[in-house]
């Protein structure tokens, strides 16, 4: 039974860990639980499993604080958007203003463009907390967070932009 | 590159190999690192050029192809330049698995 137990725990943390994987880094995982068949002791099977977990989590940390000018870029984006939003009396100038950063940031950087997506939508509620300034969303709280959907819309605008320019960059000569 | 005390203990070893291929377990073995280490050291110095790999079919059926790896002539005359001056060689702090 114990024994059953653990080939779960280790078949299961296997599928986590390249589930979480970055596409990039597959076949690292996939070398990883080759080299498990080679383990006989279950203790130390389970070791090199979890081993596989911690890569997984290092990875996928890398790769979502990787890009660290589109960071830093998306954050000053974010708070200048939720300075205008509070500076306001209408909420076009902040729906406009994400659009067009949503749209900028992705086609700078489409890795894991739902990182610029957070970043910019969540700038204006994480101000509003901080600050505690609820005036403009009294009525209903949970409005301030409408800010995600230009992002979002942006953000797809940004990656079929893209797309199109590549696709145009790379027409071959004389069609 | 910066070489962390980890890192010296895995080109080490791949050094120590020569041209010879090595498995990830092995690797495992010899340097002390769990596999969590091991491989984003790995991967690491995959990106950086200096390691080259290969899949190998296993010789028992149903088993999975192994990775192996070896250092590449940049990533073995770098590592050459870089071990003099990196952290002292870790294999003499951690425990070495029996093969």
């Amino acid at each position: 039974m114990q024994e059953f137990l653990d080939h779960a725990l280790v078949r299961f943390l296997n599928w986590l860990m390249l589930t979480l994987l970055p596409s990039d880094r597959c076949d690292w995982g996939i070398a990883l639980v080759a080299e498990q068949q080679q383990i006989t002791d279950a203790h130390k099977r389970l070791t090199w499993a979890v081993g596989g977990m911690c890569m997984s989590i290092h990875e996928w940390m890398h790769t979502l604080f990787s890009d660290r000018p589109t960071w830093i870029a998306a954050l000053a984006f974010g708070m200048a958007s939720a300075f205008v939003d509070l500076s306001r009396s209408t909420r076009w100038p902040y729906i406009g203003l994400l659009f067009v950063f949503g749209m900028i940031l992705t086609f700078w950087q489409p890795k894991w463009a739902w990182r610029w997506i957070a970043l910019l939508g969540l700038s204006l509620p994480v101000i509003v907390l901080i600050t505690n300034n609820w005036v403009p969303y009294s009525v209903d709280r949970f409005d301030v967070f409408y800010g995600l959907v230009p992002c979002t819309v942006g953000a797809l605008s940004g990656l079929a932009f893209r797309r199109a320019s590549r696709r145009f960059l790379h027409k071959p000569a004389g069609r | 590159m910066r070489l962390s005390p980890q890192t010296v203990a895995v080109v080490q070893a791949l050094k120590g190999n020569g041209r010879t291929w090595s498995y990830g377990y092995d690797l495992s073995k010899v340097t002390g690192l769990k596999s969590g280490t091991l491989y984003p050291i790995l991967a690491r110095l995959y990106d950086e050029g200096w390691l080259e790999t290969k899949w190998e079919q296993s010789a028992e059926p149903g088993r999975p192809p192994r990775h192996l790896y070896r250092l590449t002539a940049v990533g073995s005359l770098a590592a050459s330049r870089s071990l003099k001056t990196a952290a002292p060689n870790i294999r003499s702090q951690r425990p070495v698995y029996e093969t």
